[in-house]
């Protein structure tokens, strides 16, 4: 089951990056792949039991997944030190901003339609 | 004994110990979003490295088995979609305006601030896709040309401060709704903000489970076409 399912992502991955190298998109192939998965799963009944056990093991370790890339920012980091609180103060103030407006805005939004 | 450290059986192993002590922890600390294992792991994984002398291009290379697993799970991530669809259900327009204005707004503050700021080109490319979730970001960066190191690490401070300060905030804001709330931390905090609404209710998950994966396709879509038009008037 668990080798089913990784084939199926591995197919959906593969056919998407064909794509966007075919088409020369923009968009990373795994994001195509992703799509096609999804589509997979709400047309056939057999695609979503087969792909559950995989799907289930690639999300619950995700941070293991990238913990090796994300060691980079330390072990990399005087490659960034000079701009770090140029970083710090943009993510810090931008999450804060994103917060408060979308939060209000999708608060207002959902209002407005129980409204109407 | 300096050439069995310097294998991929020693970086593996080295990765392995230290991620399953940050779950430990998280899972003890009942999901604190400053006990996540990325930090919590962080400091013993990189002091290990470095006693070891293994730089950082050699320790990607002998962790190849562990980080190629990436791409695949962002395929994976249609499966939290898929099961969100019926969330979605009547309220469709609202989901599609807040997520398209919030990825925009997400996207767009933090490179303006952080240009505003003289950060080079590089690292701009790199914090663009910081409320996304991480295979996604690093997918978009690798496109954009940004440092793949730095977006994860703008990705996790993102996802963990943003999983601390959000609840607090729209409280204050006098914003209660289950779905309000869960929508914005997951759409701000990525999983870590989705793991933190699941704590208030089922509903502010399922809200958050769907902004995830929303915010990441909408940022996946548009940053790509998006990015050779905003490069050139930010230098």
């Amino acid at each position: 089951m668990l080798i089913n399912g990784l084939i199926i992502i591995l197919l959906c991955q593969f056919v998407g990056e064909l794509l966007a190298y075919g088409l020369g998109l923009p968009i990373p192939g795994t994001i195509i792949g992703m799509v096609l998965l999804l589509l997979g799963l709400m047309l056939s009944q057999p695609c979503r039991q087969q792909v559950e056990p995989a799907v289930s093991v690639l999300i619950r370790h995700l941070t293991l997944l990238f913990f090796p890339i994300g060691a980079g920012l330390v072990l990399e980091w005087p490659t960034f030190a000079q701009h770090g609180s140029a970083i710090i103060i943009a993510l810090t103030l931008c999450t804060l901003a994103t917060i408060v407006i979308v939060a209000v805005g999708f608060n207002r939004l959902l209002n407005l339609r129980q409204h109407d | 004994m300096i050439k069995l450290i310097q294998t991929p059986l020693f970086s593996i192993l080295l990765t392995l110990v230290c991620y399953r002590l940050g779950e430990w922890v998280y899972a003890k600390s009942r999901r604190f979003p400053l006990c996540h294992p990325f930090i919590i792991a962080l400091p013993p994984l990189t002091w290990g490295l470095m006693q070891a002398a293994i730089d950082f291009e050699t320790y990607l290379a002998h962790t190849t088995a562990i980080h190629f697993w990436l791409g695949p799970a962002t395929v994976a991530l249609a499966w939290p979609l898929y099961r969100q669809l019926n969330t979605i259900g009547a309220h469709w327009h609202s989901i599609a305006a807040a997520t398209l204005l919030g990825a925009l707004i997400a996207m767009f503050t933090t490179v303006g601030v952080a240009a505003l700021l003289n950060a080079p080109t590089e690292v701009l490319g790199s914090l663009a896709p910081k409320s996304i979730t991480t295979p996604i970001a690093i997918e978009i960066v690798k496109h954009s040309g940004g440092y793949i190191a730095l977006a994860a690490g703008a990705v996790a401070f993102t996802g963990i401060f943003g999983a601390v300060v959000a609840p607090p905030i729209m409280t204050l804001l006098g914003i209660h709704d289950p779905r309000v709330r869960g929508f914005t931390l997951g759409l701000v905090a990525h999983a870590i903000g989705t793991a933190r609404a699941f704590e208030e209710s089922e509903q502010a998950g399922a809200f958050a489970s769907l902004a995830l994966s929303l915010t990441g396709i909408t940022t996946a879509l548009l940053l790509p076409w998006l990015w050779p038009m905003i490069k050139p008037v930010l230098n």
